[in-house]
């Protein structure tokens, strides 16, 4: 994209009447960041100084073409006392900004373009005038559309000189070059046949709108941004819960949840049962963790953690096979007679925390501190190849819907809301059953990250929650299904949270499905029950993602157990472009267009390179939820979201302003 | 913005080689990309006999580094077709074509979405005419959304309010009008230079390197 500000005459004319006037500028797209216009954005000025024009308010923003962060940055601008807008920035841009203000808006410069804004490198001269029939079938695959001076398509007008084009010497003759192209494929005879003629209503005004309309309707449903990557659910989705075999040699990291980290409770050479308590503390914000198999303890050692990143102290148990339970794992014969505080004690004393990854303790949610009016049960799972959450749904209804009553008594609501993307209609179909009149069961339109808090309860009560607040602030909580799975099993079966379904999925996964599995079960031994490949060898020559492709975490080592908030394993192809943070950002503007927060994640990046974390702070990084939205789309393939992840950890120790 | 459309068999069979290697590009796929039709197109060429030695997905074909990049990872499965078959905008054809040492084809007709960057069209279009007439426009721009690209006022065509051109289209230079009456400025339209610069905007003369 390319400006050339007007003749200071030109701009002086139109301002006409005008004396106080506010300036507008974009720093336009497919643009290295250090072209930041202010070449033109001083021109502009000094073309207003010398028509006498005092100028009273500035804004400067990127992508002005994008209505919902321009509609926000114009809103916090005082317009009250101008005249007239004057825009630096391309033709959309101008339009943006006055179907935004009743202000007469002047643009100080013509958009000329540059050879690119289809393409992603400015550099290349490779352009596309999307005249919607294709002719690089015939022409070698170098458009003549674009690249003859005439747009000739049936040969070249015969005007080239020495291979220069008559028209502007400095250009190759377009055809000349088509007809070495084909020459080198041997496909000479594709310039042959019929005169071809170039049908100048395509594309109809009809076939642009309509495409527009598609593509505007499916872009912003429910939520700002978001994506739809390709899902392969169809891997999983159809195979039922098969358990798998407690390990061997179970590893329990004693951090399995947000908060203070467990001690073990036991000591080397203890016999534990299955269910028994091996690791607590006093913290609040914790939960304890129960032994997931029976047998001795054989160490207390660090090992590999799935989620922390470095080796964490963990109870090793080597199985005697028998799964001898521990007498405190007694069901309960009357739940429905417990009263809100017993189930909360009793989900706190199982050990259970959110099992949609967060691994949020489960009883500090049961006990909000707000008041409350609503539980809203989260059977989304956006997450592309993951149908966990799905098989428990359509197989274990009953207990969910049991375990949303126990969770609904506990804090005290009688309105629930059950969300479920409608990519599974199964589901919904089973929890509606089981539900009855208790809860509400909404079918949503598939879209990453429909299943976020944020998003899941603006779609469903409307609210907004508050930017670093919880859904507690708007009376909500939210709750994954699985984990009202687990507060059933807890409550009414006795049984401490030591076992989950997870998927496993993706390339060289022999049998894809979703598995029962407990809790410090090594990914080692769940690889070997689904892969005929080596676990060893897979961790060599693709990446292992504990969780999804979009959010999941790829492991270093297979050593690492299951733990309570793994919701599957994916194995996928390494990349064929690495992630690279010395590429540079081409401003294409995707990351604003695809951000659930609305963020702007090209500034993060720009910003959080350069480590300038209070200025990170200012543009909002500690809301990034880390949905990797934008690097899933990012044209450059940059590292966003580990940059960010590091810059959130940074701006969090900045000290406090007063 | 560009979105793609798949097009008809009957303009790609006849021409197509019989070994082919198939490439998707789903690089703008959370704009418009076909991507069922597409994969339907495939199975279509496999029925007719057509042989497939492979299928990849790749995005931003339109980047020459990664496309580079990838072909060479393709290996055999481009080596052992006589042609590469593009799902893609037209950018991403020619950067395969250039960087292939064997026919490129293309199975897409590529249409321009109005809006520049992001992923979601706006209802505003800008042809970068070199020329702006938007500030005696109120801001909305007829060369771009007006059927004829009339610089100069409406046509006399529009019936109820909707361009002749198509029905479902509001003419612009009325609502042109209706904006520049509520500021006050309608006289501005009497400023406009009623012929249009075609050389200014020309991008076929600006393509050189």
């Amino acid at each position: 994209m390319e400006l050339a500000v007007k003749a200071q005459g030109e701009i002086g004319g139109l301002l006409e009447g005008a004396s106080r006037v506010a300036v507008i500028a974009c720093k336009l797209c497919f643009k290295q960041f250090e072209r930041d216009m202010s070449e033109e954005v001083g021109q502009v000025k000094a073309a207003l100084a010398e028509s006498g024009k005092e100028v009273v308010a500035e804004l400067d923003q990127d992508f002005l073409c994008n209505l919902n962060s321009t509609g926000k940055a114009m809103a916090k601008l005082d317009l009250s006392g101008v005249d007239a807008v004057v825009t630096c920035c391309c033709g959309v841009g101008t339009q943006v900004v006055a179907s935004l203000t009743d202000k007469p808006v002047i643009p100080a410069a013509n958009t000329v373009g540059g050879t690119s804004y289809e393409g992603f490198e400015p550099v290349e001269s490779k352009l596309c005038m999307a005249c919607a029939q294709c002719v690089l079938n015939q022409t070698g695959g170098i458009c003549p559309v674009a690249y003859c001076a005439k747009s000739l398509l049936n040969g070249p007008c015969g005007g080239a000189k020495n291979g220069k084009c008559e028209v502007n010497k400095e250009k190759e003759c377009a055809w000349l070059v088509i007809y070495d192209r084909l020459k080198k494929t041997g496909r000479v005879q594709a310039m042959m046949g019929e005169t071809r003629l170039r049908d100048h209503n395509r594309p109809t005004w009809k076939q642009r709108d309509k495409l527009s309309r598609q593509v505007a309707e499916t872009r912003d449903l429910n939520f700002y941004g978001g994506v739809y990557p390709v899902e392969h659910k169809e891997l999983t989705e159809q195979r039922p819960i098969e358990v798998l075999p407690a390990p061997a040699l179970a590893v329990v990291p004693m951090i399995q949840h947000i908060g203070a980290p467990c001690r073990p409770t036991v000591r080397v050479g203890d016999a534990v049962k299955l269910g028994q308590l091996i690791g607590d503390t006093e913290g609040y914000v914790s939960a304890p963790i129960h032994s997931p198999v029976s047998g001795r303890v054989v160490a207390i050692e660090k090992r590999p953690h799935p989620v922390v990143g470095t080796d964490v102290e963990a109870v090793v148990i080597e199985n005697d096979g028998l799964d001898t339970l521990d007498p405190s794992c007694t069901p309960c014969e009357a739940p429905q007679a417990l009263s809100g505080d017993e189930i909360v004690e009793i989900v706190q004393a199982r050990g259970l925390v959110g099992l949609g990854g967060a691994m949020f303790p489960t009883h500090v949610k049961l006990k909000p501190h707000k008041r409350v009016d609503t539980l809203i049960v989260n059977g989304c799972e956006c997450e592309p190849f993951l149908t966990a959450d799905h098989r428990v749904m359509v197989e274990r209804a009953d207990a969910v819907v049991r375990g949303m009553r126990l969770v609904a008594k506990a804090i005290g609501v009688s309105r629930c809301i059950i969300g479920i993307e409608d990519n599974k209609p199964d589901a919904a179909e089973a929890v509606r059953a089981a539900a009855g009149a208790d809860a509400e069961v909404v079918v949503i339109h598939t879209k990453y990250p429909q299943g976020a808090e944020r998003m899941l309860v603006k779609r469903l009560t409307g609210r907004q929650v508050p930017l670093g607040g919880l859904p507690l602030d708007v009376g909500i909580v939210v709750s994954n299904v699985s984990t009202c799975y687990a507060v059933y099993e807890a409550v009414c079966r006795g049984l401490p949270l030591t076992r989950r379904v997870i998927t496993v999925s993706g390339l060289d996964v022999a049998r894809p499905g979703n598995y029962e599995v407990r809790v410090g079960t090594p990914i080692r031994e769940v690889l070997a029950r689904a892969c005929d490949r080596a676990p060893d060898a897979l961790l060599s020559d693709r990446v292992i993602r504990m969780g999804g492709p979009m959010m999941g975490l790829a492991q270093s080592s297979i050593d690492a157990p299951v733990v309570k908030g793994t919701s599957g394993l994916t194995v996928l192809p390494q990349a064929e472009i690495e992630p690279d943070d010395q590429r540079r950002c081409v401003r294409c503007g995707r990351c604003v267009a695809v951000c659930p927060m609305e963020l702007e994640p090209h500034l993060l990046w720009y910003y959080a390179v350069r480590e300038d974390w209070e200025t990170l702070k200012k543009l909002g990084v500690l809301d990034c939820i880390e949905c990797g939205c934008c690097e899933y789309i990012c044209a450059s393939k940059l590292p966003l979201v580990s940059l960010f992840k590091r810059a959130k950890l940074a701006v969090r120790k900045l000290p406090q302003e007063k | 913005m560009l979105a793609t459309q798949i097009k008809p068999d009957d303009e790609l069979l006849g021409i197509l080689p019989r070994r082919v290697f198939v490439l998707y590009c789903l690089g703008c796929r959370e704009v418009y990309f076909p991507l069922e039709e597409a994969r339907a197109l495939t199975a279509r060429l496999r029925e007719k006999g057509f042989e497939v030695t492979g299928e990849e997905m790749a995005d931003y074909l339109c980047r020459p580094d990664f496309t580079r990049k990838r072909l060479a990872l393709y290996g055999g499965e481009v080596t052992g077709a006589e042609a590469i078959l593009v799902f893609s905008c037209g950018v991403g054809v020619q950067v395969v074509a250039e960087l292939a040492d064997r026919a490129v084809f293309t199975a897409c007709d590529t249409v321009n979405l109005p809006g520049y960057t992001g992923l979601r069209p706006t209802e505003l279009d800008c042809e970068r005419c070199g020329d702006c007439v938007l500030g005696l426009t109120g801001g909305i721009c007829p060369v771009a959304n007006c059927a004829k690209s009339l610089v100069n006022g409406p046509c006399g065509g529009a019936k109820e309010g909707k361009c002749e051109i198509d029905k479902g289209k509001s003419c612009i230079w009325l609502i042109i009008c209706d904006r520049l009456r509520k500021q006050g400025r309608l006289d501005d339209l009497r400023k406009i230079e009623p012929i249009r610069n075609y050389q200014k905007g020309d991008r076929r003369l600006k393509s050189a390197k």
